[in-house]
């Protein structure tokens, strides 16, 4: 039974690469493009967000190379009162794409032993041992972990980066050859050479580069085609790029409400309760942030991210902060876009130079 | 030595000449008509006429078509509306606080600190709030735009009409003529209408603080402005240089950088070259751009859309 999954960001490289070595055959579906929104569009509710859309196009796309099996992670909770998963499933049905689906939601929601029977209903074709298969979905959870955290630095150096331009491009090339790879150990070589080419950057130390927090909903923010390649336009502009919420993020997000471990709470003034999705830890990130700008991107009509931007106008009224606001649809026109991006980092970069007399 | 600075915009496209005082020296206010190419050509040739291309040391683009006005042309500096217009209102006037631009297809508000962007937002949801669509509904009455404003402030009455959409805005226009409401007062309507939709989509809670400077091609309607007036409850700044802002701004931009080393400014006569625009897709990398380039007989003379920059630089000469 071949499995496949839809796609957030670079995910799909661990978790391709996680399948193959336990021996079960995986489609991945085609990279994000206008033709995924197009079918995700036709199965779609029109009022659904962009995400939703996506990743109905994805499981399209797949069914159609042969996949009789989706594996989802489906964090019961945040968005859609939770049915999020459900929604997907109960969507395809109906148009016809009949699947198998394993919906690994959180240990917390479901308990742990059925979230254990789920998995194991994954892994039921492989004929790796308990063992094995631990090893290898620890190889793949280190694999993202240490991906974000090298990608993270890329888009930190380009500010620093002679040619911006090597920067989107070594991003690129990074998840091409791991796209390549065989198995884990040999992404886990991959990764070590471009450790050590971050290392090489030419780079111009004397550089003060603006420096910009993309934050905003989860899936916009990880998924570079929702949202017109934004930090890549913003590498090219010389910009130093952070964006905290990655896969990493999300998997520390969910995993750790389930261990016994207590988290720091800190109480919150700006927006102190959950109100789903992840709009608390938006205007968390806003509030903390330290960068010269903060670009908030959401998909249209996404309920949370709504409630956030209105409570980061008030974070940006009291103290200060620059935010761009940046809602993500079907309209692929990216001259709109484009001159709000550059106007924001302008706006920066001129105040800076007054402020700082450089 | 002068600077000269283009705004290509989708109603009209706007040159400017300023010598280093930051004085106006010329300034023109074509109509686009949907051929940008053509309208920056005819500007080019009657600036010609006064000034010689030696004289012009740096050139400076900006509005929606400025990626082609920056090929053809040649340009030093290739701006965003939003820091152009901010930049020339600031100039004008350094009291400035809030900058109000409505054009032909968007309208923009910008915040002023000192001088400076502190803020600005754009029209997303649709053309309601733009001079497109005033234009529209005075071709629909029959009454020329420039008549507009003197009409609608005639009609003490404003016609309660929804803003939101235009395309529902038309249904309410229409539907108040059928109910014998007169043109003064439908047109103090649409004003009323106009402004209202800006206030809440353009503007969405922002505070404008005067003094406030209106600027656009629709700054131009008396009818607008004193709608704005009554909405904000405070008088409104209407530059005498209204049209022309963006193209200044650029200019403005282009003065600024005058200590550096020559220009990209490829000279007036380019406004008689015959010039042909070819769309080659590249894919020389998966970035796999839709390059625009400019042929004059044959030759490529400029291009744009190429991340890489390699068209450009193959025609920068």
């Amino acid at each position: 039974m071949k499995m496949t999954f839809p796609h957030l960001g670079p995910a799909y490289l661990a978790a391709a690469l996680a399948l193959k070595e336990l021996g079960i055959p995986v489609v991945v579906p085609p990279a994000n493009t206008g033709k995924t929104l197009e079918k995700g569009k036709s199965v779609s509710p029109e009022e659904m967000c962009l995400p939703f859309k996506f990743m109905a196009g994805n499981l399209i796309e797949a069914y159609d190379m042969g996949a009789q099996c989706v594996i989802m992670p489906a964090t019961m909770g945040p968005c859609r009162l939770g049915e999020y998963g459900e929604l997907l499933k109960q969507v395809l049905d109906q148009a016809g794409y009949a699947m198998e689906w394993i919906l690994l939601d959180t240990p917390k929601a479901i308990g742990i032993k059925e979230w254990l029977r789920r998995l194991g209903t994954a892994g039921r074709e492989s004929n790796a041992t308990v063992l094995k298969a631990a090893r290898v979905l620890t190889g793949s959870v280190q694999l993202m972990l240490s991906l974000d955290r090298l990608e993270a630095k890329i888009k930190e150096q380009a500010g620093y980066a002679r040619h911006p331009g090597d920067c989107v491009k070594m991003l690129r090339s990074l998840r091409k050859e791991l796209e390549a790879s065989e198995n884990l150990r040999a992404a886990g070589r991959t990764m070590a050479k471009y450790r050590r080419a971050v290392k090489m950057l030419p780079v111009n130390s004397r550089r003060r580069p603006v420096k910009i927090l993309v934050t905003g909903e989860i899936y916009t923010s990880i998924e570079a085609s929702a949202n017109q390649n934004l930090e890549e336009q913003l590498m090219l502009m010389g910009c130093s790029v952070k964006r905290p919420v990655n896969i990493s993020w999300w998997m520390a997000h969910t995993i750790r409400p389930s261990l016994p471990v207590p988290g720091r709470q800190r109480k919150r003034v700006y927006l102190p309760y959950s109100i789903g999705g992840y709009a608390k830890e938006t205007v968390k990130e806003i509030r903390d942030s330290e960068e010269d700008g903060i670009i908030k991107i959401m998909p249209a009509g996404c309920m949370p991210e709504i409630v956030a931007k209105a409570v980061s106008n008030l974070i940006q009224e009291k103290e200060g902060k620059k935010i761009l606001h940046l809602v993500f649809d079907e309209m692929q026109a990216a001259a709109g876009y484009e001159t709000r991006i550059e106007a924001f980092v302008d706006m920066l970069e001129r105040r800076r130079r007054v402020f700082l007399g450089n | 030595m002068y600077f000269l600075g283009i705004d290509v915009g989708s109603i009209s496209t706007d040159l400017v000449v300023i010598d280093e005082g930051c004085g106006i020296k010329e300034q023109l206010y074509l109509k686009t008509k949907g051929r940008p190419l053509d309208a920056i050509a005819r500007g080019l040739r009657e600036l010609g006429e006064t000034f010689d291309s030696k004289e012009i040391a740096k050139a400076g683009v900006t509005g929606s078509g400025r990626s082609l006005a920056g090929a053809f042309v040649g340009a030093d500096v290739v701006k965003n509306e939003i820091t152009t217009h901010a930049a020339a209102a600031a100039k004008i006037d350094p009291q400035v606080r809030t900058v109000i631009e409505i054009g032909g297809q968007d309208s923009k508000l910008i915040l002023l600190e000192e001088g400076l962007v502190s803020d600005f937002a754009m029209n997303t949801v649709c053309a309601a709030g733009t001079g497109s669509f005033l234009d529209r509904q005075a071709e629909r009455m029959g009454i020329p735009i420039e008549k507009f404003g003197e009409a609608a402030l005639r009609g003490k009455n404003p016609a309660p009409i929804a803003g939101r959409c235009a395309v529902f805005a038309e249904s309410d226009i229409i539907h108040q003529q059928q109910m014998g409401v007169s043109e003064e007062n439908l047109l103090a309507g649409v004003c009323r209408a106009l402004v209202n939709s800006y206030l809440s989509n353009v503007a969405q809670g922002k505070k404008l603080l005067p003094k406030i400077c209106f600027q656009g091609g629709v700054a131009a309607n008396q009818g607008l402005k004193a709608a704005f007036e009554e909405a904000l409850e405070t008088e409104i700044f209407v530059p005498r240089e209204h049209k022309i802002m963006g193209a200044y701004g650029a200019a403005l931009l282009a003065l600024e950088r005058k200590d550096a080393e020559g220009t990209a400014f490829k000279g007036f006569d380019r406004g008689r070259l015959d010039v042909e625009i070819r769309e080659t897709p590249c894919f020389d990398c998966p970035n796999q751009c839709k390059v625009v380039r400019l042929l004059h007989e044959g030759h490529a003379i400029g291009a744009f859309q190429d991340r890489c920059g390699k068209y450009q630089r193959d025609t920068a000469m």
